[in-house]
């Protein structure tokens, strides 16, 4: 059984200028001990996609359609979700600064993580914190201890906010672009802790990024939206070595590599990433070098096996970018 | 300016809004029957009708929100108080605004010591009872209307100084306003282009919900009876006097009340609907 | 040279109100030179001074010390006035494509503020079509004058800022993360579009990011900072091809490849435990809390920047020791 499924998930807004479909029918199924990347554009619907799953949405967005975590639904299921929050799903944001309490020292943040759900002892709980925090490597564990998070550099304070998610042991792990607020170096070193993570604690990661580099070094399967749905989805090496859906290639061909040919331009994906407006067609089309007159209708995501993608003229699974 | 695409965008926002737009029309019905009301009216402010005292609100007897004690028209009388009320709240508004706008955008654009120094004033007398301070002015000058309005306005622009100053200085670091400095333009062009612009809305929306502030600040002083003084007609003396009445003749408290009641929700719904138009974090 | 400075450095005055005040150096000892028509790209990672050495050589941040010369002319101590007259040669874009544009002004009027500074006798229609020939050079529409910011996207926005910076046909231009806060799908085209613009103009950029890949897209000579000094600076095949400063290599190390197969067989070295705080940097190397290479002398003695090859100074008691073309250091 998949440990978390959503199926046709959608996230609705109600805004000024009238409802906003963030999410358009997601459908993701995340095995226990696996490495799921989304990736997309901001605005894509990434986020929501997560939060609408934990129950996190902003109080003007409603979810509907299917989320179940170990076989149990959650979606408006407040009681469940708070049972699951925690010892079964872990949370790190972008902003780790916006996620720890910012009266609470490191030690308290994350002894109260374990105290609220396992009952376990204050003396017993700050020393398991501390385990933890040697764990995720941070610097000077027993000085951490009573710092707040506000004194902390964002690397460490990312680290803690990694700590404090993993005390109850999650069986799945979200981490909602948990370097994109990171330096290079600092990055590499967040992602090499969760590679490590992952190997040892054995625990399922749900990554959402927008950094390909960051996937390439993490994920097991890749899932790529566009415009609130999925166009594309496979296994990281697959996906990496020949994109099907040309927004994946072009994805990959515009992200500048160190190695890039200087005399020529830089690659990149014309035209304006889309609006919120409702549309029948290909929302990629406007942009997508491959268009036709059948991508007036919207394609379905099909596929064999592991391998989906959402388009008319899908490029040879063989021949790359 | 000629920034009207935004003012207008803020405009349909306000006119979608029934509450905020129910609020202002309701304001300016009750503010032109202030100013023309009792023209209409066969009675003046302070004639006595010695054959309808302290009668209750009726068509018959030709006072129909009735009379007070001394057989004075309730409807004119009530419609005169919230007159001299809006004239001294709004009065109030703008010395606040002056004052208050000056002061915290000098503070907010110098920055450092001087911005220091400024803020660090007003915190002083924030920190001063308030009606006290007014009614330390009173005692110490000649009662007059005109003294009432400046004693509130000045102590009503503290708050406006202090959003003001917060705008500014936010303003000021942010990057639009570092790139007017990098396209060469000189402090002028900045404060009047670029700050103020974009201070307008703030400010507007503030001082609207300091207008009822105002009044029933200039009510309760009234209450007290170191504000306007009979035979003038404010709301405040004439909650005042309904009140002693309350348990007899509930109608002479109840009909000046309910004005100050409708007077203070619209201005409070006018401002919130300004603020949600206004708002930039909306857009 | 258009640009030449010598050992800069710029201050912040950090907490303390009425009375106590503590000092922060942004940017120490910096020296640096940009040549007409050149890009110069300044790396480093957040908070090393990229954006306050950039701002202080355009006379946005005060500079504390050092010589700065415009064109020959010493311009460090100008008074605002002085710079403002500079201004007509000197333009910026920055980080935040929305947030550089006056939410209450049409993109049109954002667009020819420079404008209405330094041709203030232009009329209205004249002044109309070169915001209209702008517009279209940076590749948007003439009648995106009329429009407001809010309604352009964050590459759009981005564009409309390098029109503004453009429209003048200044000497130089900081750019100042331009492409950090776009997606990548259209970071390329404001790469690109910078390229041209360079190209046809004749412009110098100074280009700041803290992304390699990109600097090494339009830069001539690269310079890397690191808690407000400079480690290493040379011309660009250089500094990438042949970095020398451990912290260097240590950056483009931390680069990801965007390839599943390399990126997860990949062993690092990175520079060790944390940041320093600015207020308080170590003495003699300022990386040495960090450097694998750091012995004795790097906490006694500061390295000074020494030409390793021509145009190629690095900053640093050891870089002979470290073989170049390897990835991974000596023992300690
Ligand atoms: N106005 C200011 N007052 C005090 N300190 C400042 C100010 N501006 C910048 N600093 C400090 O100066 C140092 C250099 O800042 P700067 O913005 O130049 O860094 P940066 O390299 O551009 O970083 P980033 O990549 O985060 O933009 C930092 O420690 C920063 O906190
Ligand atoms: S469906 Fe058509 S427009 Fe959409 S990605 Fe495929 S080829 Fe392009
Ligand atoms: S001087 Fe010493 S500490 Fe500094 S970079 Fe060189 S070896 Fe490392
Ligand atoms: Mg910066």
């Amino acid at each position: 059984m998949a440990l978390l499924e959503l199926e046709s998930l959608h996230v609705r807004f109600r805004t000024r200028e009238g409802e906003l479909e963030a999410v358009r029918g997601m459908d993701l199924a995340v095995e226990p001990g696996e490495c799921v990347a989304i990736v997309g554009e901001s605005g894509s619907g990434k986020s929501q996609t997560l939060l609408a799953a934990t129950g996190m949405l902003a109080a003007n967005g409603t979810a509907s359609g299917r989320v179940a975590f170990e076989g149990e639904s959650l979606l408006g299921q407040p009681a469940r979700l708070a049972r699951v929050r925690g010892p079964g799903i872990g949370y790190v944001f972008q902003d780790a600064l916006g996620s720890l309490t910012p009266h609470l020292t490191v030690g308290a943040q994350l002894a109260e993580a374990l105290a609220v759900h396992h009952g376990v002892s204050a003396a017993d709980a700050r020393t398991e914190a501390r385990r933890m925090l040697e764990r995720v490597q941070v610097p000077d564990p027993d000085a951490r201890l009573g710092q707040y998070p506000h004194e902390l550099s964002g690397g460490t304070r990312q680290r803690v906010a990694i700590a404090a998610a993993l005390m109850p042991q999650p069986r799945l792990l979200i981490a909602d672009e948990p370097t994109t607020a990171l330096d290079v170096t600092v990055q590499a070193q967040v992602v090499a802790l969760f590679r490590d993570l992952r190997a040892s604690l054995g625990m399922a990661l749900v990554l959402v990024t927008h950094d390909l580099g960051v996937v390439a070094g993490l994920a097991d399967r890749v899932i790529v939206m566009y415009a609130g749905r999925i166009v594309e989805e496979g296994p990281a090496v697959a996906l990496f070595a020949s994109p099907r859906h040309p927004y994946t290639a072009g994805l990959l061909a515009a992200l500048p590599r160190l190695d890039d040919d200087l005399a020529a331009p830089m690659r990149t994906i014309p035209g304006v990433p889309p609006g919120a407006g409702r549309d029948a067609g290909c929302a990629f089309r406007y942009r997508c070098g491959h268009a036709s007159g059948r991508c007036e209708v919207r394609p379905d995501l099909a596929g064999s096996g592991s391998s989906r993608v959402a388009c008319h003229h899908p490029r040879d699974p063989g021949g790359g970018s | 300016m000629a920034s009207a695409g935004l003012w207008s965008d803020a405009w349909a926002r306000l006119a979608a809004n029934r509450a905020a737009m129910t609020s202002a029309a309701l304001l300016v019905v009750l503010t032109l029957l202030a100013l023309l009301g009792p023209m209409s009216s066969p009675y003046a402010p302070d004639a006595i009708d010695w054959e309808h005292m302290a009668v209750p609100p009726s068509l018959e007897s030709g006072h129909w929100l009735g009379t007070d004690r001394l057989g004075r028209d309730l409807f004119v009388r009530t419609l005169h108080g919230a007159r001299l009320s809006l004239a001294v709240a709004l009065l109030a508004t703008l010395v606040s605004l002056l004052i208050g706008v000056t002061w915290g955008a000098v503070a907010g654009f110098a920055g450092g010591r001087t911005d220091a120094l400024m803020m660090r004033a007003v915190d002083v007398l924030y920190a001063l009872p308030q009606v006290f301070f007014v009614i330390i002015l009173t005692v110490l000058f000649d009662r007059s209307v005109f003294l009432l309005f400046v004693a509130i306005g000045a102590v009503g622009w503290l708050t406006m100084a202090r959003v003001v100053r917060g705008q500014a200085l936010a303003l000021r670091q942010r990057e639009f306003v570092e790139a007017a400095v990098a396209s060469g333009a000189g402090p002028v062009r900045i404060v009047f282009g670029h700050i103020i612009p974009n201070l307008m809305g703030p400010v507007i929306v503030y001082a609207t919900l300091m207008i009822p502030q105002m009044i029933l600040v200039e009510s309760f002083l009234s209450f007290l009876g170191i504000g306007i003084q009979e035979p003038l007609a404010s709301l405040g003396n004439l909650i005042a006097d309904g009140s002693a009445e309350m348990e007899t003749a509930p109608w002479i408290l109840l009909v000046p009340a309910s004005c100050l009641v409708l007077i203070v929700f619209s201005f409070n719904f006018l401002g919130d609907g300004l603020r949600d138009a206004l708002d930039p974090r909306e857009r | 040279m258009l640009l030449e400075g010598r050992d800069l450095a710029v201050r912040y005055r950090v907490s303390g109100g009425l009375l106590r005040s503590r000092w922060l150096t942004a940017v120490d000892g910096a020296s640096l030179s940009l040549s007409s028509g050149g890009t110069l790209g300044v790396v480093g990672e957040s908070g090393c001074g990229k954006s306050t050495l950039g701002r202080a050589l355009i006379g946005l941040a005060p500079l504390a010390a050092g010589e700065l010369r415009w064109q020959g002319q010493r311009v460090d101590g100008l008074s605002a006035r002085g710079w403002r007259r500079l201004r007509r040669e000197l333009q910026i874009v920055f980080q935040d494509p929305l947030g550089s544009l006056d939410p209450r002004m049409t993109v049109g009027q954002s667009v020819a503020e420079p404008l209405a500074v330094f041709e203030p006798s232009l009329s209205r229609a004249a002044r109309r079509t070169r915001v209209g020939e702008t517009l279209e050079r940076v590749g948007l529409p003439a009648g995106a004058a009329d429009r407001y910011p809010h309604e352009f996207s964050g590459g759009q926005c981005q564009r409309i800022g390098i029109a503004r910076a453009v429209i003048l046909k200044p000497r130089l231009v900081v750019c100042d993360e331009p492409v950090s806060a776009l997606d990548v799908s259209v970071q390329g085209q404001v790469v690109n579009l910078l390229r041209e613009l360079r190209d046809d103009l004749g412009l110098a950029y100074l280009f700041i990011s803290h992304n390699l890949a990109v600097v090494r897209h339009l830069s001539t000579e690269v310079v890397v900072m690191y808690l407000g000094r400079v480690m290493e600076s040379g011309p660009r095949d250089a500094i990438y091809g042949r970095p020398l400063h451990p912290y260097t290599r240590m950056l483009l190390d931390a680069v990801p490849v965007a390839d599943p197969q390399i990126e997860r067989h990949r062993t690092r070295t990175l520079p060790s435990g944390e940041l320093p705080s600015p207020l308080s940097p170590p003495d003699g190397c300022v990386f040495r809390t960090r450097c694998p290479l750091a012995e004795a002398r790097c906490a006694e003695r500061r390295p000074l920047l020494q030409e390793a090859a021509p145009g190629h100074r690095i900053a640093c008691h050891r870089w002979r020791e470290w073989p170049t073309g390897l990835n991974t250091p000596p023992d300690r």
